[in-house]
């Protein structure tokens, strides 16, 4: 996937950040921005930063840096983390479970798979721990008693066994066939 | 680009590189996936994921992915299926998901005995034939796959076939099962315990009598393990010796625990017995006054006879044809009831009444799943001869070693062997019949050589 289709969601990622605080005026709030691995920059409010266990203790360590850089992270899954973040924020100043499940919800079925799967990793380097469980239950949900070949193209798995080695491995699981007639 | 279109493009991209390193699950770290697996069926585990690729086969098989899987996972229920005592199935239910897996199929018929601590003791399918000599019992581990044939009994012992059953010593961390029979003509009820990885049946003395008086049809609902010990039910019609005799297996005794005074009533029945967390609980029903409703009684606090409470009553609104089969196979502490009422089995929920009938038959028990190989859980069974060449390097090539009840002497060169017999004829004529020697069968080649062709080969 090249940058230049992701550069588009980041833009409007940026400008719907810009907004919030002018609606509360009384209080500016604090950016932070984050640099991803390629070369993306983020600005965020601080209060979307510290649900990022690993830029919060960033810093912590060092409080007069102004970027932060990620280099695990690239740009697209980033973008999609904080949007989730964000939303995650305003639940917490208004605790509606209803409506945290609902959106949580809403949130992984309009995703792709590759979007799900590429937002885990990120989401486990960050320690964005509600994030986590969100987006692995809803891999695991879209996996749920499909069958091997399915799982195998849900994440792109190459299957390594050779047919013979598979069927072999399959009989030696179904040991009741064996042994048990002897008697 | 739309999903489906991008996977297609994907996955063509995929076929024309082999080598490619686009696979996106390469970026997926292992202990993110092993968080993944555990949210799913155990079923699919086994039956799909194991099989998915090689790296995939080795997570799912180290067994510390086990210790993570039964500390993450999702509150289910989980229970192996029996249809007619040749196929084995996963039953899981996850709040309103119902998984159905395949375990295994047997050739020949097999029944459930019980279900301990993840391990499954079956017996061979004999129908109406309460005491056999020649019984196959086996113990598998439905998740590793391994299974394990028990010795066989010896010549002269009539098994009370139903009341055996496998337990779990919590002390020594073993495994034990447990066999009731006659010697020869004498009417005394003997006891037998096996130790998974001991090799052999050992003694433990007389069983009481009143376990031979009680023998139902259905006592293969009559048993339950919990807390480190066997549990009968006897019903005996009447003559008021109603209660539940128990084996513990840490102290190989047998004790008995007696039953809330509404089983002495004529025409009280008693219909099966079970494990609720860590105590027990019987399901029963009035015969002349109230067939349709089914008492479900706890031991709130285990091993006190004051604490019998009738906690729950399920009525026959859902239509069943034949109320007299009734087995509450699990008591959920939520109230949620697993049925069987004549052939069917139901998920019942008690909150609101409702009825699911999983239009399935056939038998269905509680089970956990274990990781642990059984291997390891017979560790003393395993290949004993390096140990045995060990030996006999350091005192020589005959050495006697004190197995079971009898000395046993290995020898290990032909010579020896000949000469012992040969040379002092009488001290081996009446020696006893060799034990027949646990069988590990298994994926692993190592433990081969230790069953029938060993026996050969001695």
């Amino acid at each position: 996937m090249s940058s230049s289709t992701d550069s588009p969601t980041l833009t409007t990622e940026t400008t719907q950040l810009s907004p919030q605080p002018d609606t509360e005026t009384a209080k500016p709030t604090k950016k932070i921005t984050l640099k991803s691995s390629d070369n993306q920059i983020f600005e965020v409010e601080e209060s979307v930063a510290m649900e990022f266990a690993t830029v919060k203790s960033f810093f912590e360590d060092s409080p007069s840096t102004d970027t932060v850089p990620l280099p695990n992270v690239t740009a697209k899954p980033l973008s999609q983390v904080i949007e989730f973040c964000k939303e995650q924020i305003k639940f917490k100043a208004n605790p509606d479970e209803a409506q945290k499940k609902k959106y949580n919800a809403e949130f992984v079925t309009e995703k792709s798979d590759k979007d799900l799967v590429d937002m885990i990793p990120v989401a486990n380097y960050l320690e964005i721990k509600d994030l986590l469980d969100v987006l692995n239950q809803a891999v695991a949900d879209r996996i749920e008693n499909k069958s091997v070949e399915y799982v195998r193209s849900f994440f792109g798995i190459d299957n390594d066994f050779t047919a013979e080695e598979e069927a072999a491995l399959r009989r030696e699981h179904a040991w009741a066939y064996e042994g048990v007639d002897e008697d | 680009m739309p999903h489906a279109l991008w996977l297609v493009t994907w996955a063509r991209n995929k076929k024309r590189k082999p080598e490619s390193t686009e696979c996106y699950i390469s970026r997926l770290p292992d202990d993110m996936l092993r968080v993944i697996f555990c949210k799913l069926p155990i079923g699919m585990l086994l039956n799909d994921c194991r099989y998915a690729c090689k790296s995939w086969r080795a997570i799912l098989l180290d067994p510390d992915f086990g210790n993570l899987y039964l500390s993450l996972k999702e509150p289910s229920t989980l229970f192996i299926y029996m249809k007619g005592y040749t196929t084995l199935h996963w039953l899981e239910f996850q709040g309103e998901l119902c998984f159905f897996h395949p375990v295994t199929n047997f050739i020949k018929k097999y029944q459930f005995v019980n279900s301990c601590n993840g391990l499954l003791y079956l017996r061979e399918y004999r129908s109406r034939n309460p005491y056999i000599e020649d019984l196959v019992m086996y113990i598998l581990n439905p998740v590793t796959g391994e299974y394990m044939f028990v010795p066989p009994a010896e010549v002269g012992r009539n098994l009370e076939t139903e009341l055996g059953g496998l337990g779990f010593c919590p002390q020594t961390n073993e495994f034990k099962a447990i066999r009731i029979y006659k010697l020869g003509v004498k009417k005394d009820l003997q006891a037998d315990v096996y130790t998974l990885g001991n090799g052999s049946w050992r003694t433990v003395g007389a069983a009481p009598d009143i376990l031979a008086s009680c023998l139902f049809y259905h006592w293969g609902y009559m048993k339950a393990f919990v807390n480190g010990a066997f549990h009968w039910l006897l019903v005996s019609m009447g003559d008021h010796l109603d209660q539940i005799i128990t084996f513990d297996f840490e102290t190989e005794q047998f004790g008995s625990i007696a039953l809330p005074e509404i089983v002495e009533f004529e025409g009280y029945e008693v219909l099966n017995l079970g494990v609720l967390g860590e105590t027990i609980y019987f399901c029963g029903h009035d015969k002349i006054e109230s067939e349709q409703s089914k008492e479900i009684w706890v031991m709130r606090q285990y091993g006190v006879v004051e604490s019998w409470t009738k906690m729950f009553v399920i009525e026959n609104r859902g239509g069943v044809r034949n109320p007299f089969i009734f087995r509450a196979i699990a008591v959920l502490n939520d109230g949620d009831i697993f049925l069987k009422w004549d052939k069917i089995l139901i998920w019942y929920e008690l909150e609101t009444e409702s009825y699911t009938m999983l239009g399935i038959e056939g038998r269905a028990i509680v089970h956990e799943p274990r990781f642990v190989s059984l291997k390891d859980d017979a560790k003393g069974d395993g290949p004993k001869e390096p140990v045995l060449r060990k030996l006999c390097a350091q005192y020589g090539p005959v050495i006697t070693l004190h197995l079971g009840p009898e000395p046993s002497i290995f020898t290990n060169t032909p010579e020896a062997a000949h000469m012992a017999p040969a040379r002092s004829g009488p001290t081996f004529a009446s020696c006893p019949p060799a034990l027949k020697t646990t069988r590990v069968m298994s994926n692993n080649e190592t433990t081969a050589p230790y069953g029938p062709p060993w026996l050969q080969l001695r």
